[in-house]
């Protein structure tokens, strides 16, 4: 089959997907190479993973040579894609929010770490004030503490190390 | 796990704070050992039976001692998880761990963990025997263990045994079954006991070992073997031991204790096992034992460490013939 | 009588427990509960029924077990709702119910889709709740039928169905087939007992955990991609306004036989222990597309989509009952914490329940009936109040949804360990959703691969290395039929398309 000149690539998102497609099979193959691969009949723990890594690699070559002519034409609606600036200030606050609970939930308790991780998140939010933003921070420290603390009785840690 | 150093996570509220108060100070305990809350460290989820021995254990423990005693939950890994964490809690005999034989025996020779059974972790009391039952499914054409021996020995390879997993103590009875009896079966690992059951049920595999079998085995719809080991079974007084069929000595066992860091003050470690003993006797406590399907026990703290010793040699050859011992 | 049980009798005896004032107000309590927690993504009902499974304790054994039963199907109901309004799905089954449920909502149609969804589900647990009275012993011996080569060929086939699932490119459909059959390799495997892919983590032993991957590729990553949207437009994410909470005639019509059909689907596979009910909704979903005369309509907000799964999906939890009570086989975690709680009181599940334990048994049947109709009381209402939900603004909702999803995944297990693990897939799930690839079918993969493994390689030790098994077994025999015809009709559209084009050019 010749390659196909007349269609235009109008999203590109085949070539991140099939190079993350490739490298993640081709690590997960290379993880897996002290496992045991056995027969098909006889399987050892080896066999599958490196079957599925292999197919991993298989499909991600696929969608690089398909160069998106795998996606029916209606769906490709032309929307331009935003600043990379605000993305990666939305990508980085709701991650780092959620990284910065989980790192200080042990330390400093629930609404203390609730309130930091609201307050990180909520610069993700292009329009919201900084006012509005520790309040609604403040207010769900208390919302988290009563519901899952309280109400249900979660073990989970509500003062500081200190504290406690 | 960086914060394995902190002393208390939790926190329970009324709704599941049943193992804990009832102020009723005994004086005779007072002074000294326990001035404080004892933290119980339970290394499965709540629900399951080491969540019921913990429960009942800690809510009289509670009462003898008017302190609190409250359960943490940190299940994982079979087990490790749980044992990891506690090695980390301070040594101080204020921390305890519901555990069985398999934190000596199985655990530490097959998974990677942060103790050496025996040297960081003892036990304190035996609880009680879950009894391994050998039963099988109403096909196999034997109805004791000479029978099955004998007609695994006719049919070599033709009976097959389903266990909850490699390294399980079913896993290490049937191993230990085809050495003693020299005979050949094909081990058959399922995720978890259920699907064992099942398996057993449909005649996927023939052979089960554990005391889920019971109520089968009361309905007809399995067969019951024998027993391992030297004790009956008050649930099915009428299956023999395996000692009785004939194969003497240490068999694969299954038993709940409590455990606790060595490096914990000795008079701590005897005070425990003398209070957790006090309440095990109690007919009400050792009813409630039987009704989880244990046979309730009673051990010293020296007999229990034996008990300890004896099953991480045993357990351990088994499960280097086997091999499935890791390097440690 | 049926196989030798007297039904009328045994459902008398049934509704005579069940119907006790206490009972009532305790089955009342734990559908309310339930229905709660089910609302909150990251905790589920198995870590909410293992919390408050102490409170039953000192109540009698029926009327613990009737609540707990509650609090289970309660959070089958809830699950749905933030499904449907919000795209959060807390578990494999309501992962279905989102793809149309979220569409209809973003159509202004999420006031029906709940209605559909709660009306699809009490008929679906009457259906169920009528079979088992009356078939019990009957099903539990179709359970016994099923082996590992059953399993296996089950489970390849719901494989094959996930790729019906999606809605775009076929390929990428395959390829986050692979994504999740990876990320399920992660853990122990069972039958070597080697460790695979745990990177030195205890935590990974028992495998990549559910709810941080279903939370991270779809809680999480919608936060993203709704954030960056509302960058993009300058206002914030509106959906269409709720028309009628109630639904038209003709969503009604379409929705009653998808309610039918997904109802007998979930009968059944509900039966079977070790992963038979997490497909149900996924089999009735590819039922009903497959079916449908519109099926590219699919995922647009399509009433057979929410009425189907949410059917299946509840007539398999009450059948799931059913091996617990006649075997002793608790067939997922919730019903393995009921053994639990029947531990407690002293009562052993397995073949003597019935006879030995008679008000036990059918007062537990009787009340899932009536635990149905209380939701279905409880829940139509709430819809209206649910709805409002959807009026509150980004700002203040993305951080609630953020709090509670991740407060919840830490109560699972109680490790930070998996809050880690929710930032990297939803990280995963944006980028996916930047690459046009789906997640549905991913995680499907994710829950089947593991057990398809399992379930092949313990076929060969069964049938000692022998292949010809899946041929000689009947049961699956018919499905490695069912599952060729079903890739034909996959690739027969393509093979056609291809050679159209081979032709243009």
């Amino acid at each position: 089959m010749q390659p196909d000149q007349t269609v235009v690539e109008r999203d590109g998102s085949h070539l991140p997907l099939g190079i993350f497609c490739v490298l993640l099979g081709t690590a997960a193959l290379w993880v897996a190479q002290d496992y045991d691969t056995g027969t098909f009949i006889s399987m050892g723990p080896g066999f599958f993973p490196k079957a599925v890594s292999g197919l991993l690699i298989l499909m991600g070559i696929v969608i690089l040579l398909l160069r998106g002519r795998d996606r029916p034409a209606a769906e490709q609606d032309a929307r331009d894609t935003p600043p990379l600036a605000a993305s990666l200030r939305i990508i980085g606050s709701v991650t780092a929010s959620i990284i910065v609970f989980a790192a200080a939930l042990m330390p400093l308790g629930l609404p203390f770490s609730t309130f930091v991780m609201v307050a990180i998140a909520g610069l993700g939010h292009s329009g919201s004030r900084p006012s509005t933003i520790l309040l609604t921070a403040a207010a769900l420290a208390i919302l988290a503490t009563v519901l899952f603390a309280w109400l249900l009785g979660l073990q989970i840690p509500v003062l500081p190390e200190g504290l406690r | 796990m960086t914060s394995l150093h902190t002393t208390r996570r939790g926190f329970l509220a009324a709704a599941s704070a049943l193992s804990t108060t009832a102020l009723l100070g005994m004086p005779a305990f007072a002074q000294g050992y326990p001035s404080k809350k004892i933290d119980y460290v339970v290394p499965y989820n709540a629900g399951g039976m080491s969540d019921n021995i913990s429960r009942l254990i800690g809510e009289k423990l509670a009462a003898a001692t008017g302190q609190q005693v409250i359960n943490d939950y940190k299940p994982g890994a079979g087990g490790a998880i749980g044992a990891n964490y506690f090695m980390g809690t301070p040594a101080d005999g204020y921390t305890l761990l519901q555990s069985t034989n398999s934190f000596y025996g199985i655990i530490p020779l097959v998974t990677k963990v942060q103790y050496k059974p025996l040297e960081d972790l003892v036990p304190l009391v035996l609880v009680g025997d879950a009894p391994m039952v050998i039963a099988v499914n109403p096909a196999v054409p034997a109805t004791n263990l000479a029978e099955l021996i004998a007609y695994a020995k006719a049919n070599p390879g033709a009976l097959s045994f389903g266990t909850a997993g490699k390294g399980t103590v079913g896993h290490l009875s049937g191993e230990w079954l085809q050495k003693r009896a020299g005979i050949q079966l094909l081990h058959i690992p399922y995720n978890g006991t259920p699907a064992a059951l099942q398996a057993v049920l449909a005649n996927e595999a023939q052979i089960l070992f554990g005391p889920e079998s019971a109520e089968h085995i009361a309905a007809g719809t399995l067969k019951g073997i024998a027993v391992l080991g030297d004790t009956r079974w008050q649930q099915l007084p009428d299956l023999p031991t395996t000692v009785e069929a004939g194969l003497e000595g240490w068999a694969p066992r299954s038993w709940h204790t409590v455990s606790i860091q060595a490096k914990a003050p000795q008079e701590v470690k005897t005070k425990l096992n003398t209070l957790i003993n006090q309440i095990l006797q109690e007919p009400s406590v050792r009813e409630r034992v039987a009704s989880f399907g244990l046979i309730p026990g009673i051990a010293s703290y020296d007999e229990v460490q034996q008990r300890a010793r004896d099953d991480n040699a045993q357990f351990g050859a088994l499960i280097r013939d086997a091999g499935l011992a890791i390097a440690n | 009588m049926i196989g030798g049980v007297d039904v009328f009798g045994g459902i008398a005896l049934g509704l005579g427990v069940a119907l006790t004032p206490m009972n009532i107000f305790f089955c009342l309590a734990g559908c309310l509960i339930g229905t709660l927690v089910g609302v909150l993504p990251g905790l589920g009902p198995t870590a909410t029924i293992a919390i408050l499974l102490p409170m039953t304790f000192g109540l009698p054994p029926e009327t613990g077990l009737i609540t707990l039963s509650g609090i289970y199907y309660g959070a089958q109901y809830g699950g749905s709702t933030t499904s449907i309004l919000l795209r959060l799905p807390g578990e494999a089954s309501s992962v279905v119910t989102a793809l149309d449920g979220h569409a209809m909502t973003r159509n202004g149609r999420g006031g029906a889709a709940l209605t559909i969804a709660a009306l699809a589900s009490f008929f679906a647990g009457t259906v169920a709740t009528f079979f088992m009275a009356a078939f019990a012993p009957i099903m539990a011996a179709a359970v016994l039928k099923f082996g590992a080569p059953e399993y296996f060929m089950l489970m390849f086939l719901g494989l094959i169905t996930s790729v019906v699932l999606a809605q775009g490119s076929a390929v990428r459909a395959i390829a986050m087939i692979f994504l999740g059959l990876l990320l399920g390799l992660a853990g122990t495997d069972i039958n070597s007992g080697q460790y695979r892919y745990d990177f030195g983590f205890m935590e990974l032993l028992s495998g990549v955990p559910f709810v941080p991957l279903v939370v991270g590729l779809f809680g999480v990553a919608d936060i993203l991609v709704t954030l960056e949207n509302a960058i993009r437009d300058e206002k914030p994410p509106t959906l269409n306004p709720i028309s009628s909470l109630w639904p038209t005639r003709k969503e009604l019509t379409r929705a009653a036989p998808a309610t039918v059909r997904g109802s007998l689907i979930g009968l059944f596979l509900g039966l079977l222990p070790g992963g038979g009910a997490l497909l149900s909704s996924f089999m009735a979903y590819t039922a009903e597309k497959r079916i449908s005369k519109t099926p590219q309509k699919f995922g647009t907000g399509m009433v057979e989509g929410v009425a189907g799964p949410e059917a299946a999906n509840n007539s398999g939890a009450q059948t799931a009952f059913l091996p617990l009570l006649t075997l002793g086989i608790p067939s997922n975690a919730i019903m393995a914490l009921m053994v639990g709680a029947m531990m407690t009181h002293g009562i052993v599940p397995g073949p003597r329940i019935m006879s030995g334990q008679p008000e036990l048994f059918w007062g537990l049947i009787a009340s899932m009936w009536v635990g149905n109709l209380m939701l279905l009381v409880i829940n139509l209402p709430l819809v209206g109040i649910w709805v409002q939900l959807l009026k509150i603004r980004y700002q203040f909702l993305f951080p609630t949804i953020l709090t509670v999803s991740i407060v919840g995944i830490y109560g699972v297990e109680f490790t930070t360990f998996d809050v880690y693990l929710t930032a990297i897939f939803g990280l995963l799930g944006y980028f996916l959703h930047k690459w046009r690839c789906e997640p549905a079918p991913l995680i499907l993969a994710f829950v089947l691969g593991p057990m398809m493994e399992e379930y092949f390689r313990r076929s060969m030790l069964v049938a000692r290395g022998d292949l010809m098994i899946f041929v000689h077994h009947p049961i699956s025999l018919a499905m490695l039929v069912v599952t060729a015809l079903l890739l034909l009709s996959i690739c027969f559209p393509f093979i056609q398309k291809f050679r159209q084009k081979a032709f243009a050019e």
